[in-house]
């Protein structure tokens, strides 16, 4: 491999583990369908690498997003074409602008989530998306309720940088 | 430990609604006589908002990224690069095919110039003239495109084949212009595009004589492909120019754009 190639196959990789879970999650939700999904995250990220200046003078999720729904509507388009399928409930996937914006608001947060040490994520999901109390997180983890609490006030800290990190500060 | 840190260690329990009723009393408590630790309280209370948005659910896809595409991304971004490579290559050897050619004809003036001022005193020498007429021939043949060892290390392509083929096709106003250059490993195929919206993805397909689909390559339309003319791109397939029997450009979704005939 070149350095040229080493160097580009670096921002892949970047781009891919920065954004590819989100944006496959979003466009997931829109279509409904993995391999379609899958599709339109390789045809956005590679846009993305293609036109690198999209990377430093804008919001480069708000860029994604927008690629990628549009590569959505696009493949929702070419099906509308054919006459043999029904569309009236794929259009209702399509999401307007502000939709947009609250995705990309949403796919930001679940990626700070997703980025924290896996011990500080798990006491989230425990006590926050579950609804365990410290006792009950505390034995779900194996760990002791003092530690429960102290991490979980950590993890809330923690958050709070990768939040403000994505421009998501509350 | 002073009760200020015991309560900061409990403040995150509490703000997410984990602690039990007992503690979050206490906790309650200090909040309502100190400060620092409600200012604390009110800045980590505010992420709950966010913590709103998501489920669970999303948080395990974000962490999950799908690694197929990271494959796929990783060879697409090699195959371009061989292409890259394929078309210097190109590029070089269609220097060096004017180098020789330039040499050729300096090679073959200065023959000339020299027959001119050396035919001057002997020009009724009929063995000088052949003598001259030989040497201009042999230095002729030294340098001809089949025998130059520049040609031949570059260009093992015979001199025909050296310019690149043209072809057009056109339909349902989409209009495609396609240059191909062979190479070792196949064609190279550039593709400039016109009639087609902004954003529409396209597959390049040659189509062999047997009836093979090979792909040459896909993008996407993009504004700033235009430049104020046609769209370009470069691809590749795999076949041979002898094997092409012409070329279809579809959509993502398998529309037929424009078909290219290649006609000989």
């Amino acid at each position: 491999m070149s350095p040229a190639g080493t160097a580009d196959e670096q921002l892949i990789r970047t781009l891919f583990d920065e954004h590819a879970g989100s944006l496959y999650g979003y466009v997931l939700r829109l279509t409904g369908d993995p391999g379609k999904a899958e599709d339109v995250v390789q045809e956005t990220l590679l846009r993305a690498w293609k036109h690198p200046d999209v990377l430093t003078d804008r919001p480069v999720r708000a860029w994604l997003f927008t690629v990628a729904r549009n590569l959505v509507v696009d493949h929702h388009r070419a099906r509308k074409s054919r006459p043999q399928e029904t569309t009236d409930e794929a259009l209702a996937v399509i999401p307007a602008d502000d939709e947009l914006e609250r995705a990309v608001e949403s796919w930001g947060v679940a990626d700070a989530i997703a980025a924290l040490r896996p011990e500080h994520r798990a006491v989230l999901l425990e006590t926050y998306y579950r609804g365990r109390s410290v006792k009950e997180a505390a034995e779900a983890l194996g760990i002791p309720p003092g530690t429960v609490k102290s991490r979980t006030y950590y993890a809330l800290r923690a958050l709070k940088l990768a939040l403000e990190e994505r421009g998501l500060a509350p | 430990m002073s009760a200020c840190e015991d309560v900061r260690m409990a403040l995150g329990a509490h703000i997410l609604g984990a602690l039990d009723a007992d503690e979050a009393v206490l906790i309650e408590a200090h909040l309502a006589t100190c400060p620092e630790c409600r200012a604390e309280f009110d800045q980590l209370r505010m992420i709950t908002v966010l913590l709103a948005k998501v489920s669970e659910e999303d948080i395990e896809q974000a962490a999950s990224p799908p690694h197929a595409v990271l494959d796929r991304m990783i060879a697409a971004s090699a195959k371009r690069h061989r292409v890259h490579r394929l078309l210097l290559g190109l590029a070089a050897s269609l220097v060096a095919v004017v180098l020789a050619g330039t040499a050729w004809l300096a090679v073959d003036t200065s023959q000339e110039a020299a027959t001119t001022a050396a035919g001057a005193p002997e020009a009724r020498s009929a063995p000088a003239d052949a003598a001259q007429r030989d040497q201009a021939n042999s230095g002729r043949s030294l340098t001809s495109p089949s025998e130059s060892p520049l040609l031949k290390q570059d260009e093992p392509a015979p001199p025909d084949r050296t310019v690149p083929v043209a072809l057009t096709g056109e339909g349902g106003g989409v209009r495609a212009k396609l240059k191909l250059f062979p190479g070792d490993e196949g064609t190279t195929v550039q593709v400039s595009i016109s009639g087609v919206p902004d954003g529409t993805s396209c597959r390049v397909t040659a189509i062999g004589m047997d009836g093979t689909r090979s792909p040459a390559g896909s993008w996407t339309i993009d504004d700033a492909d235009y430049h104020g003319g046609p769209a370009t791109f470069t691809g590749h397939t795999e076949l041979t120019m002898e094997r092409i029997r012409g070329f279809d450009i579809r959509t993502a979704t398998g529309k037929r754009l424009v078909s290219i005939p290649y006609t000989r």
